[in-house]
């Protein structure tokens, strides 16, 4: 794996904390992709899907991608890449026994000849509830 | 914005989830450890053609995944696959190929068999099988090398299992996380001996269970468990 380090930041979210966000709201925040030495990057996607994890095989739901860069990655050089999702209705983000629905925002390198660097950063896509459960805002 | 972390009840363990989760290809193959009889076999200067060999369970397949990454990474072209239930016939054209990496070998037909002792007379073969292939390779040109990946020893499976939990690691929680205790592998190694699936199976329960904490697992804590649920 290219000597390669990604950061997810999302806006308004302490660092470490994972941010949560109401089905229909708008996700964004801040790819920062740093390269330890030179990197040939054929695409930089940014994408926002759900994955299930747990007892059976992944499966995923792809909302939205976004290919922000074809082109080299110099040594040392550390680039921002800002994104926005308008995030769907459902499903919502759900932790079970045998199976969960994670939401993230996964960045990923295509380089050529070798595995590919990635990294999956979760939030939650959930309802609050409000007023004893009788209101969801 | 606020605090998500009841959706994520192993980020208490210092945890991303459940390290004994199903993971994808991909993911299995970052993490697998490649053991030292594989290892001196693919780094052979003389290519040898390499048969995995053992019953299901035992990690096959995350090792020839991993085999075949490590050799893609060393520059060559790679073919890569798994036979499921019921296949009979490979499909990948091997031209072009340098090294052709199938898994569950045992299922192909007759004809097939004869196919790909063809193609062992040009193209590296790592092949995972439960059934031993030496006799079809016997012509090829190249050397075979045969591991038993059943019979790796319970210092493979302790390295299997703590890769594992690492990966499940939180960034910055690199050594404060939940993790099995010495004496939790020497049990596990006692009760399901080679057969690693069947103890990731059973830790996928224990972890979903009770683990919350960055304390280590015992054993006696794995007894107990199995005593709930055998």
């Amino acid at each position: 794996v290219p000597d390669v380090q990604i950061f997810v930041s999302f806006d308004g979210a302490a660092p470490g904390s994972v941010p949560r966000y109401a089905p229909g709201t708008v996700v964004s925040g801040v790819a920062r992709v740093r390269a330890g030495s030179s990197v040939k990057c054929n695409h930089l996607r940014i994408r926002c899907l759900w994955q299930t994890e747990g007892r059976g095989d992944r499966d995923e739901g792809v909302i939205e991608t976004k290919d922000v860069l074809q082109g080299t990655l110099n040594a040392g050089e550390m680039r921002d890449f800002p994104f926005r999702f308008e995030l769907p209705r459902e499903p919502w983000s759900y932790a079970g026994h045998y199976i969960n629905i994670v939401w993230g925002i996964g960045v990923e390198l295509d380089v050529p000849w070798a595995s590919n660097p990635k990294q999956f950063t979760p939030f939650v896509l959930a309802p609050t509830w409000a007023g004893g459960g009788a209101t969801m805002r | 914005v606020s605090d998500g972390d009841p959706f994520f009840p192993f980020h208490a363990a210092g945890l991303s989830g459940n390290p004994f989760r199903v993971l994808p290809d991909d993911e299995l193959r970052r993490i697998a450890v490649l053991p030292a009889p594989v290892l001196a076999a693919l780094d052979d200067p003389a290519a040898p053609h390499v048969q995995l060999l053992g019953d299901a369970g035992r990690g096959k397949s995350t090792t020839l995944l991993a085999a075949a990454a490590r050799l893609e990474r060393a520059g060559h072209t790679v073919g890569v696959e798994y036979l499921p239930v019921g296949t009979t016939r490979f499909t990948t054209d091997p031209s072009g190929l340098d090294v052709f990496c199938l898994d569950e070998v045992q299922r192909l037909g007759r004809w097939e068999r004869r196919r790909l002792r063809h193609v062992a007379g040009w193209c590296r073969l790592l092949l995972g099988s439960h059934e031993d292939m030496t006799p079809l390779l016997a012509r090829a040109s190249r050397a075979v090398v045969t591991v038993c990946v059943g019979g790796l020893g319970p210092d493979h499976c302790r390295a299997v299992l703590a890769a594992r939990i690492a990966y499940a690691a939180l960034l910055g929680r690199e050594t404060d996380h939940a993790t099995l205790a010495p004496d939790a592998l020497d049990w596990l190694t006692v009760r399901f001996g080679s057969d690693l699936r069947g103890a990731e199976r059973f830790l996928y329960e224990v972890f979903q269970a009770s683990v919350r904490t960055p304390e280590p697992v015992t054993a006696a804590r794995l007894a107990a468990a199995l005593a709930r649920c055998p």
